[in-house]
């Protein structure tokens, strides 16, 4: 990489790190792993950074390093998505205390997703990207990524206890745009 | 938009937004970065001197007159430097860059059909997202099969493979990440007749040859450039490769290093392929396709932390539910392990089972209900012989027949269960219909690692 690449890099990292370790802590979950998976990704993205043609698509780039980088430690770490022994107690009630616990239950089941599953879930609901650039991201079919964010929030609805919460009603198949 | 909808999108901005920037994340990046070079060309450099190291100590041993014929040739004990060093960031000229690969070299029949398709729905099941790109073909003629080797590109998950098929569909021979040194693809197959080694390298190399002790390399003829096939006989314990540039360069090879071992050496796990001492010689029943079995598999080595390569499989029973998902039933482990239950719902979540007892008379499999039915699913899979098997909806209700494991091999009995049921019940009979073989609650039959189905 010549001095002007170098520039155009650092730049990059300046201007976009902050939000990418944001998107990192939400697939991680730690913050120590989010800065860790975001070290690697933009590493990996600097190595390759004479290759990548479309700097529009840097983003989504980073993403999807993010996102396989991921999935590639999850295996490794020999994690189990299947043991959940103990399951969160629901909140039931509709004040501002019962909005934490929802939050927290959420939280705690946003964590035992699988990984993929969750990285669809941050890609949806807080990049807010569509379907298709999210299929674009994660490398699938528009219909996998509905698949998959739809047995997400089913499986986020059931592991977290919130199934009859009326907040969180919801058809299986709602999955929205 | 749905009341999940906003607080996940609540969730996430307000979890996020705690999240503070880390400081000089830059130098971090760039420190990471050419520590990863680093490891890469010293990867390639390592496993070149390695060889050379073990040829420089060979070489004094040979006299004139003794080794190699005509066609062979005695390693030079120069070390070896790769042809063309890895530019930061880049590829050299014999280097295949994952993203933008080598043309295909090989049967461009090989890949018609709708094979490449085929192939590439096969793998993005193992690998999802990853693009596959053929790199050569042929048909193997000990078998008569297609095969293929090729590239997939993945940010941070580059991998190689090699293909065939069989009667059940694609067959992976390799599945492997991409090397290091990526001047060449080697792996050792274990082939229909002798195990044989594939060495694909870069289309304007020269020479390619292996020595199988490690010094007397012969060249091998391949069928286009850049591509060979040897046979992997006797002791190949010391086997080298070594491939040159285009010019014949000696002292820089494009890449000179052992080859892959033919077989796991004595002190490692057994292959998946070995069958496990509690493996279950139960004929499959009903149909599965490949690529539900793949998923399958996939969802099982994900279950166990391990990879696809890693897990033996055997289908017990393929079939579909009410709703026509498809499910799958088979006995799985992993490298050195025992057999257990698993199951795979096309639509929901794997069941992942008991070990597997011996001689059991019913085996169980438990799946979530398709969206809507509000009951699940229960496969009831008696052992080949068996005769007629009951089932109960609780302690106190009555038994009602459900199928008769002795006549027909797809009688396996597909039930909807309250998910709510704890004490439903299962009797199985002989093939007599006299003896009772299993009576007795469905719930221990279910117990796997993750606790009771």
């Amino acid at each position: 990489m010549d001095e002007q690449g170098r520039e155009a890099f650092r730049a990059y990292v300046a201007a976009r790190s902050p939000a990418l370790l944001r998107t990192a802590y939400l697939l991680t979950g730690s913050r120590v792993d989010a800065e860790d998976l975001l070290q690697t990704a933009l590493a990996k993205t600097y190595l390759a950074w004479d290759r990548i043609r479309d700097r529009e698509a840097l983003d989504g780039y980073v993403r999807r390093v993010m996102v396989n980088t991921q999935t590639s430690w999850w295996r490794r770490r020999r994690v189990d998505e299947y043991a959940t022994d103990d399951l969160p107690e629901p909140g039931a009630g509709h004040d501002a205390t019962d909005a934490l616990v929802l939050h927290d239950a959420l939280w705690t089941a946003l964590g035992e997703l699988p990984t993929r599953q969750r990285a669809m879930v941050v890609l949806r609901y807080y990049e807010d990207l569509s379907e298709a650039e999210a299929a674009q991201v994660m490398g699938v079919s528009v219909g996998t990524v509905k698949s998959t964010t739809s047995r997400a929030l089913a499986k986020l609805r059931d592991t977290s206890g919130l199934r009859d919460d009326p907040r969180t009603a919801l058809p299986y198949d709602g999955v929205t745009a | 938009m749905t009341p999940l909808d906003d607080e996940l999108r609540s969730l996430l901005h307000s979890r996020a937004d705690r999240v503070s920037p880390a400081a000089d994340p830059l130098g971090g990046i760039e420190r990471r970065a050419n520590r990863m070079r680093r490891n890469r060309v010293a990867a390639s450099v390592a496993g070149a001197a390695l060889a050379v190291a073990a040829v420089a100590v060979a070489v004094p041993a040979l006299l004139p007159g003794r080794g190699g014929g005509a066609s062979s040739v005695a390693a030079t004990p120069t070390p070896s430097t790769p042809a063309s060093p890895a530019a930061p960031g880049g590829y050299g000229p014999n280097e295949l860059d994952p993203a933008h690969p080598w043309a295909y070299r090989g049967d461009q029949a090989v890949l018609a059909n709708g094979n490449l398709d085929t192939l590439r729905r096969d793998w993005d099941v193992k690998h999802p997202g990853a693009v596959l790109t053929p790199l050569y073909g042929q048909v193997y003629e000990p078998s008569k099969r297609p095969e293929i080797v090729f590239v997939s590109h993945s940010p941070g998950a580059d991998r190689w493979g090699m293909s065939t098929t069989s009667e059940s569909g694609t067959v992976f021979l390799v599945d492997q990440p991409f090397p290091s040194d990526s001047s060449v693809l080697m792996a050792a197959l274990s082939g229909d007749e002798v195990p044989r080694l594939v060495i694909v390298a870069g289309p304007a190399t020269g020479d390619m040859s292996y020595a199988v002790d490690g010094v007397s390399f012969h060249t091998i003829v391949g069928p286009v450039p850049g591509v060979g096939f040897a046979p992997l006989q006797g002791d190949t314990s010391q086997d080298a490769v070594r491939v040159l540039d285009g010019n014949g360069d000696l002292d820089h090879p494009v890449f000179l290093g052992p080859a892959p071992d033919a077989a796991p050496p004595s002190t490692a796990s057994p292959a998946p392929g070995a069958k496990p001492v509690n493996y279950l010689e139960w004929q499959t029943r009903g149909t599965v396709d490949a690529r539900t079995e793949s998923q399958a598999v996939t969802a099982f080595a994900k279950a166990k932390g391990t990879t696809y390569d890693q897990v033996g499989h055997h289908v017990l029973w393929g079939g579909t539910d009410k709703s026509g998902r498809n499910l799958v039933f088979m006995e799985a482990w992993t490298a050195g392990g025992t057999a257990q239950t698993f199951g795979f719902v096309s639509t929901g979540e794997p069941f992942l089972g008991p070990v597997i007892g011996k001689s059991p008379d019913v085996l169980a499999y438990l799946a979530s209900g398709a969206p809507g039915t509000g009951t699940d699913v229960l496969v009831l899979l008696p052992r080949l012989g068996a005769g007629p098997f009951s089932y109960a909806t609780s302690a106190t209700a009555p038994y009602r027949e459900v199928g008769n494991a002795r006549s027909d091999l797809g009688n396996v009995a597909v039930i909807d269960r309250d998910p709510k049921a704890t004490s439903d019940r299962l009797k199985v009979l002989d093939g007599d219909g006299m003896k009772v073989l299993y009576d007795g609650a469905v719930q221990p039959l279910l117990c796997g690692a993750s606790g009771c189905g």
